[in-house]
């Protein structure tokens, strides 16, 4: 069971001045139970890739596969592929849109024709899993605060009980507690199987989360393989359109100023190695 | 209200409308004309919520808040308070007016009635401080994220505040349109700008020339950069993250392979390091 993208290509306004092509030979693997990252810089393509898993965008060659259905084959074939995989946008209020937090919540279910008993219980423990109380049902999504506009957004989508999620920056405007209970969660609901697709600029928590890596650079893979051997390519030369987290960066120019350090984000035994480094 | 003091509270609390608790409780604060306030702490400690108050788009529900001599519960400063103190949000769709570059900026000085030429001067300058002149004909909605969050700090610079809010401004920014909004801040900053910065990227307070860390919408700590670096071990009850390079730049400290005074950005690492 898995999302298989093969030679993808997407071009974006064809036949017009504004032809642009978002993605060329894209191949990807998310299996059930992993985590794959998609890391990239703005305008790299990888909110474009994240529209294709769900068949929101059709491949103009290549082919996106949920399951071993085509994202082509039909409306009734895309309609299941959009229950199995779950959709979260980078900005909550884009993709909220009800009256009360119940509505937003029942939305999915309904349309996926859930039964109201059952719609009932997921909705509390979606909620319950997001860490959202159950007094906030009755309230606008508009009036809670940004952290939890974050996390209904996400409940909102496990409530129809995807296979796969689709994240786009999922920790952006969480605080360190939000944000380490958030992962603590994708975490756990990998483990119990789910397939997740994290979309981000943040290569550090790619690097500390993810199974598997993906890297485009203009709608182009530039890596895609474990953060293991992220790191390891790293030594032998920079990976075309990646941004380093300062701690890399710092790794990067000492390397260059003649340090023999690893490429890791372990404070712990960076400190190490500097220490020894600087006393011999 | 100090000679100095952009935004004064004094003794001031907020509570939202049904919430059963202050967002903000009996906070004194004054910002200085000129100071890089950083804003950190966990969500829901009160940085939005405070923020909102320094420009009158939300009133204490106790005490006051003076903002650029103005007392904020007056109705009839409100358009002066916010004229001076500009607020740039997150996400930079919801504050980008028009469909051109050059007409976005120019619809804030429009409003306050300044004269057309005056107004193609503005517009120049402020699209200039963010290095966006060459895209003043650019239709907005062609611009990239970055981009068009660095039209959002023009459109509140064209304004010409005299103090700038920044509400997780790059929270949604790649790295490379982070460094682009920081480096605009600083330029402004050593241009005599007052900056108040909400974020949770403790990287990027590093050119503040104070901290201030709310909890429960109170004054939880207040100091400046190497101080509270100091005090990294209350960052979890602070709810601040602490980036792998803060901790690896605290660990050498307590080494002594780094003085004290060294701040954790990757200038100052490199600099003691690769002397």
């Amino acid at each position: 069971m898995s999302i298989r993208v093969e030679s993808l290509c997407y071009v974006y306004h064809p036949g017009t001045p504004l032809e642009t092509q978002a993605l060329s030979g894209v191949d990807l693997i998310v299996e059930r139970g992993t985590w794959v990252a998609v890391v990239g810089q703005t305008g790299s393509g990888k909110s474009t890739l994240a529209q294709h898993l769900n068949a929101l965008l059709l491949p103009s060659s290549g082919r996106v596969e949920v399951d071993e259905v085509p994202t082509t084959a039909g409306a009734l074939a895309a309609r299941e592929i959009r229950r199995k995989v779950g959709l979260v946008f980078q900005y909550p209020e884009h993709q909220l849109f009800a009256e009360t937090v119940r509505e937003e919540m029942a939305f999915g279910p309904r349309n996926w024709e859930f039964p109201e008993e059952e719609i009932k219980n997921s909705t509390r423990k979606a909620m319950d899993l997001l860490g959202l109380p159950q007094e906030l049902l009755d309230r606008s999504p508009f009036e809670l605060s940004g952290g939890q506009k974050r996390r209904l957004s996400i409940a909102s989508v496990l409530v129809s009980r995807p296979d796969y999620l689709v994240l786009d920056e999922p920790t952006a405007g969480l605080d360190a507690q939000g944000r380490k209970e958030l992962l603590y969660l994708l975490k756990r609901l990998v483990k119990e199987g789910l397939g997740v697709v994290h979309v981000t600029h943040d290569l550090e928590l790619a690097l500390t989360m993810a199974d598997r890596i993906l890297v485009l650079e203009k709608g182009k893979t530039v890596f895609c393989g474990t953060p293991g051997s992220l790191l390891d390519e790293l030594l032998e030369r920079p990976v075309r359109g990646l941004c380093l987290p300062p701690i890399l960066e710092l790794v990067s120019g000492l390397r260059s100023y003649g340090y023999s350090i690893p490429y890791t984000l372990d404070s712990e035994e960076l400190a190490d190695c500097l220490e020894r480094e600087i006393r011999s | 209200m100090e000679p100095e003091a952009v935004c004064a509270l004094r003794d001031v609390s907020f509570t939202y409308p049904g919430a059963a608790a202050p967002a903000i409780q009996g906070l004194d604060l004054t910002i200085r004309r000129g100071e890089w306030v950083a804003l950190v702490g966990a969500n829901g400690s009160g940085k939005s919520t405070l923020a909102k108050i320094l420009n009158a788009l939300l009133i204490p529900t106790r005490g006051d808040c003076f903002s650029c001599g103005y007392r904020t519960d007056r109705e009839e400063h409100h358009w002066a308070i916010r004229s001076r103190i500009s607020m740039v949000f997150q996400n930079p769709d919801n504050q980008i007016v028009a469909s051109v570059v050059e007409e976005d900026v120019a619809f804030g000085p429009e409003n306050l009635g300044v004269s057309p030429g005056r107004i193609r001067e503005i517009v120049r300058e402020s699209l200039c401080q963010v290095g966006l002149e060459e895209k003043r004909r650019t239709p907005t909605y062609a611009l990239s994220g970055g981009q068009k969050q660095r039209l959002a700090i023009a459109g509140a610079l064209a304004m010409r505040p005299e103090c700038l809010v920044l509400d997780e401004a790059t929270a949604m920014l790649d790295p490379q349109g982070r460094e682009d909004v920081l480096k605009i801040l600083r330029e402004l900053h050593s241009k005599g700008m007052t900056l108040v910065q909400i974020t949770h990227r403790l990287e990027e307070i590093l050119d503040a020339t104070r901290v201030v860390v709310l909890r429960n919408g109170q004054i939880e700590w207040e100091g400046e950069l190497p101080e509270l670096f100091e005090r990294v071990d209350r960052f979890p009850e602070w709810g601040l993250e602490i980036p792998p390079l803060v901790r690896l730049t605290g660990l050498l400290k307590k080494r002594k392979v780094l003085p004290a005074s060294c701040l954790p950005s990757v200038k100052e690492l490199l600099e003691h390091l690769c002397p």
